[in-house]
């Protein structure tokens, strides 16, 4: 199950977050707004303390500009997805899920250019508070939390199968 | 990339494109350029300037929607970056083909045999050597490669509405920008 959505501007600063599920915790929006301002700044980091050596596929000559992809937690699995032009799409999830985060992120992103981008009165880098956006994540979500359920229900199905035998 | 990958990949991407209709695209801008026009008393340089900026507005928003659905592969070069610019994006975003020319290191043009913005279009006497129609698209190609760190200058040096035979954007890259904070907050 998907559990949270932060979206955090080229500067490290908040510009949208959201729960996905009741499960996901029940942080305030300040706490939210420290949590993105510091990924931003460990994402730096670890862009920084990379040697570019190390990535031979590196775009960027000056570091590695991936930084983090992936954070794997006992409670939570952490995925980013940093656009080329700097903003970072954070997604977090329950870790046994069977969730393609990574197309997740790509589909929000197509979104976030659809609706926000699209949106006369949304100005860059700035809190994105646009109902069609919101709407279209919760649609997204919902297809993809159906399709993992669907995927669950097949796989259960076979081991029982199995155990028949 | 290779040239005919980037042209590939802007032909799906046109096909995907929701399409509008090329006369109310063309006759909307027109109206725009003449509220410019009005707007600016007929002073030609403060109309082209203003058409600039509506273009790097423009740019600066539609650089991620053509990220966001091309998924073009990094480039590793400016050349890299001229196919890309000239047979994708142009390609997504105005279904035509644009012939590109790398004239040096740092320099490339983008030739449009056709523009879309053209249609029904006349210009007048007096602004017919001055007035640059199609300055939109520099404005647009500035914004879009500031977004990504290059800080570029686009002219127009051929203009079909002045007679030229072709229109041609000729962009000349200036410096490729740093991120993170700017010299007044480094360390001595």
């Amino acid at each position: 199950m998907f559990l949270h959505l932060m979206i955090v501007n080229k500067s490290g600063g908040l510009i949208h977050h959201r729960a996905l599920s009741p499960k996901a915790p029940k942080i305030s929006t300040n706490e939210w707004l420290r949590i993105g301002s510091t990924f931003a700044s460990l994402h730096a980091i670890a862009a920084a303390a990379a040697s570019p050596l190390n990535c031979p596929n590196n775009k960027n000559a000056m570091g590695a500009d991936d930084g983090i992809e992936e954070i794997n937690a006992a409670g939570m699995i952490l995925r980013c997805l940093q656009t080329r032009t700097g903003i970072k799409f954070v997604l977090t999830a329950e870790p046994n899920a069977d969730l393609n985060l990574d197309a997740v992120l790509r589909e929000i992103y197509v979104l976030y250019t659809d609706c926000a981008l699209k949106d006369p009165f949304y100005e860059l880098e700035m809190p994105i508070r646009c109902e069609l956006f919101t709407q279209g994540i919760d649609n997204l979500i919902q297809r993809y939390d159906k399709l993992a359920n669907n995927n669950n229900n097949i796989s259960t199905g076979i081991t029982i199968g199995r155990t028949g035998r | 990339m290779s040239k005919s990958s980037a042209s590939t990949n802007g032909a799906t991407l046109w096909a995907k494109t929701p399409k509008a209709n090329a006369e109310l695209f063309s006759l909307t801008y027109g109206s725009l350029v003449t509220e410019v026009v009005r707007d600016a008393d007929g002073n030609v340089n403060e109309i082209n300037e203003q058409l600039e900026k509506i273009g790097y507005s423009i740019g600066i928003r539609s650089v991620d929607e053509f990220l966001a659905k091309s998924n073009a592969a990094h480039c590793r070069s400016l050349q890299d970056t001229a196919q890309v610019l000239g047979k994708t994006a142009f390609k997504m975003f105005l279904g035509i083909d644009c012939d590109v020319q790398i004239l040096s290191p740092t320099t490339f043009s983008l030739i449009m045999q056709e523009n879309p913005l053209y249609l029904f279009v006349e210009l007048p006497e007096n602004y017919k050597e001055t007035l640059q129609y199609a300055i939109l698209y520099c404005g647009i190609i500035r914004g879009a490669l500031e977004m990504l760190n290059y800080k570029v200058e686009c002219t127009l040096v051929k203009n079909i509405l002045k007679g030229d035979d072709v229109d041609e954007i000729k962009v000349e890259l200036k410096q490729i920008l740093q991120d993170g904070a700017g010299d007044d907050y480094k360390e001595d």
